[in-house]
């Protein structure tokens, strides 16, 4: 029995030679949700473009569905349906043309085609401005049409590259109940994303890279558990210093963020905190911090 | 079939909402084919030319489009991303070509009939010769839609402003410099020289089935060179076209 998608030591150097992908090994199972997150330029596009038949990798192997994406792109090619990062749609089209062509072209008959852009549609919230054209709809109702575009196909892997940059939160949660929604129809879901929220509500597993690098993957509670800290602290004006044997203290101008490895420490820094006159807020460590911690960033 | 097929959906695609939207872009279509050259047709060469820049106008206006469309259809999928999408569904790189040059011909077709209509007005062509005519100007959109595509191929990496100013210059020159809407003869001893272009070639074919130019060596070397050029073209372009990049 295949997976949905089985990454082997897939590399990829540019002819300028940038080395985008140094040897990721990952796999996605039937019916989940993979999200890849990392930083600019950490090669997650450049993974979503091997796996879609774009791209050449320079070494390893990738299969979609049990087949090969180098030696067999044409069978995987029915499988699998893409949301390309910063995707435009042209502006004379409607949301409803962009998505009925984009499925005919999967093989679907026009009466079919029309009524699974219809569907589509109405799940992006779209269908009152189906029939205008999108030189007169905003990016983030052209954005919804790109996506639509995806959830109309039939493909069993949907690779979708940043889909909801840019896109009001109201929207956005209705596009992770979407993808929810396709995901528990037995469809596998590769979504890239920097948004840490997006990663930890909508994946049933996440891939974090880094350099061309994959660092962790898991569900979002083991990539979670990854870090030491469990807690944090945010502390509001300047004078967090003298907690720096609490844990790691982060600096962000005139806020500190404080990861608490015992998280029992909490009431004593926030009373500290409240003696000194600065506000503290306790909450669990979140996507976004692991992220940090994960990539070694440094704020200041 | 599903090659065929996936081409004409993609013909509409590029075409339909475009027409439907913006129908301004026919209007300068037809100014650019018809109306500015044969103006100056009929200034410099009198109303007697008339008939033979409207074969120019009837000939040209598929296959300039289809140059012109070949860059920027490209270079716009790129810039949207829609190449992206077509690469990743079950496409193969020929259809998308193929629609691509088809939308050219749909977009034009309001010219093409105008410019027929004007030549059966003008009793040139009986029905057989009409529709030979047609077969001819088909000729040589196919032959151009080829060219088009290698050409931009191997300008793939370049920016695209270069491929859309060579595409356009090489446009522009086969439409309006070579003899397309004047005769052949007008170059005398170089008259030859017309069978090399394919929209000129067209154009020699056309102006012959409408009784403007003597059936001569010219006729047939042009209708020999477009149909070679046809499949050699082609052949070339199929064998090129593919999708994944290295």
């Amino acid at each position: 029995m295949h997976e949905a998608l089985e990454v082997e030591a897939l590399s990829k150097v540019y002819k300028s030679g940038t080395q985008a992908l140094k040897g990721v090994t990952l796999k996605a199972e039937k019916g989940q949700l993979l999200t890849v997150i990392g930083r600019n330029g950490a090669g997650k596009t450049t993974m979503v473009r091997i796996l879609t038949t774009q791209l050449e990798p320079t070494s390893g192997t990738a299969r979609i569905m049990g087949y090969d994406v180098v030696n067999e792109p044409e069978k995987v090619r029915p499988h699998i349906a893409l949301v390309p990062q910063e995707a435009q749609t042209n502006q004379s089209m409607s949301p409803w043309d962009y998505v009925f062509y984009l499925t005919k072209l999967e093989g679907f008959s026009s009466a079919e085609a029309k009524s699974r852009a219809v569907d589509a549609l109405g799940q992006v919230d779209l269908t009152s401005l189906a029939h205008k054209p999108c030189f007169a709809l905003s990016g983030g109702e052209r954005r919804r049409a790109i996506v639509a575009a995806a959830i109309a196909s039939k493909a069993e892997v949907l690779f979708l590259d940043e889909p909801t940059t840019g896109l009001d939160p109201i929207i956005r949660r209705q596009i992770w109940a979407s993808l929810r929604k396709m995901v528990e129809k037995g469809r596998t879901i590769v979504l890239t994303t920097h948004l840490m929220e997006e990663a930890e509500m909508v994946s049933d597993k996440i891939a974090v890279v880094d350099h061309g690098t994959l660092v962790a993957s898991g569900t979002p509670s083991q990539i979670k558990g990854t870090v030491r800290a469990k807690a944090r602290v945010v502390i509001k004006g300047n004078g967090g210093d003298g907690f720096s044997s609490y844990g790691e203290l982060v600096k962000l101008g005139d806020r500190e963020i404080l990861y608490l490895d015992r998280p029992e420490t909490a009431n004593e820094i926030v009373s500290a905190s409240l003696a000194k006159g600065l506000s503290a807020e306790v909450s669990p460590v979140t996507m976004e911090d692991v992220f940090y911690k994960l990539l070694g960033g440094q704020a200041e | 079939m599903k090659t065929f097929s996936d081409a004409w959906t993609i013909a509409k695609m590029k075409s339909v909402p475009d027409m439907k939207r913006n129908p301004l872009t026919i209007a300068i279509l037809l100014l650019l084919t018809g109306g500015m050259p044969l103006t100056f047709v009929y200034m410099f060469g009198g109303v007697g030319s008339l008939s033979g820049g409207l074969v120019g106008a009837f000939v040209s206006s598929a296959p300039a489009l289809a140059l012109f469309a070949s860059a920027q259809d490209i270079n716009f999928d790129n810039y949207t991303k829609l190449r992206q999408i077509f690469v990743s569904k079950p496409i193969r790189p020929v259809a998308y070509v193929l629609g691509t040059s088809l939308s050219s011909l749909i977009y034009s077709a309001p010219g093409i009939v105008l410019f027929g209509l004007l030549l059966l007005q003008r009793g040139l062509f009986t029905p057989t010769t009409a529709l030979l005519a047609a077969g001819a100007m088909l000729l040589g959109w196919v032959v151009v839609s080829s060219m088009g595509f290698i050409l931009s191929g191997y300008l793939i990496n370049a920016s695209p402003y270069s491929m859309n100013a060579i595409i356009n210059i090489f446009a522009f020159g086969m439409a309006y410099l070579t003899p397309v809407y004047y005769p052949a003869s007008s170059l005398g001893a170089f008259s030859w020289l017309s069978v090399l272009t394919p929209i000129s070639a067209a154009a020699n074919i056309v102006r012959t089935l409408g009784g403007l130019a003597p059936m001569d060596g010219l006729t047939f070397l042009s209708l020999a060179i477009l149909v070679v050029e046809g499949l050699l073209f082609t052949l070339v372009f199929v064998a090129r076209s593919r999708w994944r990049e290295d």
